[in-house]
């Protein structure tokens, strides 16, 4: 039932406010990530884990390495381990190589030929998650995107055919922040 | 009822509709009051019970961590960091729901000294340069309070610090976590905080009451909603939550209801204001009618008055009916015996002629015919006065009756004229008049209703005084009044009588079947003749009417 509510409204909002003038932008997503990622169900089909995170970023001060100093992060019941690229293609070899379950991606990459990642994740039934709504639009299962002094948490509705669900909280979560 | 109260319609209707929506508003009110406070301990306490229990849960997490890594690292202190890594990984396992991701350094003590032994997570920035101090500082509180928690929080980088000092043998462990408090926030606000409360938490030390941290959700410090605070404690961490409506968030059910119960108080309202209109329409219609009965029974009253007026002209003029032809049985055999003399007289005459042309008239032939003449002049003429004083009387009352005019009137004469017509219309009664009065009164009065008033008494006495009785006596006497200078008429009978307890009625009621006429004699007493009647009786014995009339009823008028 939450699943077809889903698949209607085809994506859900969730924004949090930045909550204090210390923190940055990339704190405050990399902690609405932390949470959003627990709150994701994965098929058993993935195998035993740990998940790998893949992350194309600019910077070593992304969400993701915030996220990724926490050391235990989870998402649903399978640890994390995290890879960071700065370019595209070592991120494509590496996926090809090693495969990734969970892709992120900088706002600054969607300009860039990120698109067939996103049609092979999608294939492969893998989490795709960015930062803009274009990133949602070229078929990205969750941005992050930063609108005024919120974040908001935009989800695109997966597959039936991919290896991850969102949770109800996800699902049935009213709209978040002031 | 507004008759009642001297108040006009639309003041009554409109204190009914103030006091109404008065009610309505004053019962909406307490049923506002009754649903925040019905909120307040249903709603807002059970959603902030909910939120406080996520809240604990994800503080104790640390501390469980803590305790549990303490216990480990006790028994087994010459594990490797890959071996407490992979212990530590290992518990967290079955865990659904992870608050914070696992942050936890471990030291030994040496002399005051802390050396490091292993550290997980972001505490593993505690072994920087930069954070030795607040290192150090947690290490004292710990010291002081031993197996206990301690905390200390740098509100600046939303971190806050949780140790704890464990002796065990002849060691000494100091187990730190850093917490990211801000992650801790956003849990809680996505995962706990109800929307439709605002919330604000405060946390502090036990032991040394040291401010923490303070979470806001909502807008708490602005709110005029009702609140409610809910206090606790975890390891000798305080915390106070203060909780408020964000606006007022009724039920569903009560907030109906209190719709429900203004709409029927406004309902009942109405329908009294319909009735208490309805009871002034019907009280307006009464009255209405009220008057046209009214006007109707004056038309009645009128009518009534006309048809009084009518009877009294058609009983007087019955009186002229009974009259007539008693004066024509006077009349009729005057006229017949003048006529017969004045034939005698004729007859005697043309003898006396034819024997005087014969020459055989003699002086004392002539001497008897005029003795006869003269005789037979005088019958003939005594007959036609008395035809004559009949057809007089009985114009007189006829005028007199038809026209009910003011005159002098003799009352001995009026009195005797009248008592010759029913000793006459009542032959077969052996009625015997005694009469006495004087021949000087005189009244100035209306003559038509003396007379008629006369005949209703007199008709009375013959009709019912002496009603299954043969005979009887009528005694007649007047007499005047000297103080009043009034005639006091009074007649008697010795007739049936009339019982005490209806002489009073027989006076008022013109029903009265056995005595109407009384009543109508009153009346003519007392409107036409300015005067008074007074009945007396005994059953058996008598009745006596007294009538005092006033002598000159002109004078009477003009006074």
């Amino acid at each position: 039932m939450s699943y077809i509510v889903f698949r209607r409204l085809k994506f859900i909002l969730l924004c949090l406010p930045f909550f204090s003038q210390a923190s940055d932008i990339s704190q405050v997503e990399s902690r609405f990530l932390y949470w959003t990622l627990q709150h994701i169900n994965w098929d058993a089909s993935v195998g035993n884990g740990p998940l790998t995170f893949c992350a194309l970023t600019t910077s070593d001060y992304s969400s993701v390495h915030t996220l990724a100093n926490y050391q235990s992060v989870r998402s649903g019941q399978y640890f994390l381990e995290f890879e960071f690229f700065k370019e595209i293609e070592p991120l494509v070899n590496y996926k090809v190589e090693h495969g990734c379950h969970l892709f992120y991606f900088e706002a600054i990459f969607d300009n860039m030929n990120i698109q067939n990642i996103l049609q092979s994740a999608k294939r492969q039934g893998f989490l795709t998650i960015g930062q803009s709504e274009k990133f949602v639009q070229q078929n990205g299962n969750l941005a992050f995107i930063k609108k005024e002094n919120k974040l908001i948490l935009m989800t695109n509705a997966p597959d039936e055919e991919a290896k991850f669900k969102f949770s109800d909280i996800l699902l049935t979560h009213p709209v978040l922040g002031k | 009822m507004a008759k009642y109260f001297n108040l006009p319609a639309w003041v009554v209707l409109l204190v009914a509709i103030s006091i109404g929506t008065f009610a309505a508003i004053s019962g909406k009110s307490l049923l506002a009051d009754k649903e925040t406070e019905i909120w307040l301990h249903q709603y807002l306490k059970n959603d902030s019970g909910k939120f406080v229990d996520v809240m604990l849960k994800a503080f104790r997490q640390p501390l469980t961590q803590i305790n549990l890594m303490a216990k480990f690292i006790s028994v087994q202190p010459t594990l490797t960091p890959e071996e407490y890594n992979a212990l530590v990984l290992a518990t967290m396992k079955d865990t659904d729901y992870q608050y914070h991701p696992i942050s936890l350094a471990a030291f030994q003590t040496t002399e005051q000294r802390l050396q490091h032994l292993w550290s997980y997570g972001i505490a593993k920035d505690l072994t920087q340069d930069q954070l030795q101090s607040t290192l150090n500082s947690l290490h004292r509180a710990a010291t002081k309070y031993v197996n206990q928690f301690v905390y200390l929080s740098d509100k600046s980088h939303d971190l806050l610090y949780v140790a704890k000092l464990v002796q065990q043998q002849n060691n000494e462990f100091l187990f730190v976590s850093q917490l990211d408090s801000a992650l801790l926030e956003t849990a809680l606000h996505l995962q706990a905080w109800p929307k439709n409360i605002d919330i604000e938490v405060r946390l502090s030390t036990s032991q040394e009451n040291i401010h923490l941290l303070s979470w806001q959700f909502g807008e708490i410090a602005n709110a005029l909603s009702p609140s409610v605070q809910l206090k606790g404690s975890l390891h000798q961490l305080d915390f106070v939550i203060d909780t408020a409506a964000n606006g007022f968030y009724p039920t569903p059910v009560s907030h109906h209801a209190s719709n429900k119960l203004f709409g029927q108080i406004i309902f009942f309202t109405l329908i009294l204001c319909l009735l208490i209109a309805l009871l002034i329409f019907k009280e307006y219609k009464t009255t209405q009618r009220d008057k046209t009965l009214v006007e109707k029974l004056e038309q009645t009253q009128d009518q009534l008055t006309q048809a009084q007026q009518n009877i009294k002209r058609t009983a007087r003029l019955a009186i002229i009916n009974d009259m007539a032809p008693i004066a024509a049985a006077e009349i009729t055999p005057a006229i017949t015996q003048s006529i017969k003399a004045i034939a005698s007289l004729e007859e005697r005459t043309v003898n006396l002629k034819a024997k005087l042309e014969g020459g055989k008239v003699t002086k004392s032939l002539v001497s008897n015919h005029l003795d006869n003449a003269l005789q037979l002049v005088r019958i003939s003429s005594s007959q036609l006065m008395s035809a004559a004083e009949s057809t007089y009387n009985l114009e007189q009352f006829a005028n007199d009756l038809a026209d009910d005019p003011v005159r002098k009137i003799n009352l001995q004469i009026h009195v005797n004229v009248i008592k010759s017509t029913f000793q006459k219309t009542f032959k077969h009664k052996k009625v015997k008049f005694i009469e006495n009065i004087p021949a000087d009164i005189e009244l100035n009065t209306h003559s038509g209703s003396l007379t008629h008033m006369l005949c209703i008494l007199f008709n009375n006495c013959i009709e019912h005084g002496f009603n299954g009785k043969t005979d009887g006596i009528i005694m007649i006497e007047a007499f005047v009044d000297r103080k009043t200078q009034n005639i006091n008429l009074r007649l008697e009978d010795n007739g049936v009588g009339i019982a005490e307890d209806k002489i009073e009625q027989v006076l008022i009621s013109e029903s009265n079947d056995a005595h109407s006429g009384l009543a109508l004699a009153s009346l003519l007493v007392q409107e036409k003749l300015a005067g008074q009647i007074q009945i007396k009786s005994k059953v058996g014995k008598f009745t006596r009417v007294t009538v005092s009339l006033t002598s000159d009823l002109s004078k009477q008028k003009r006074r």
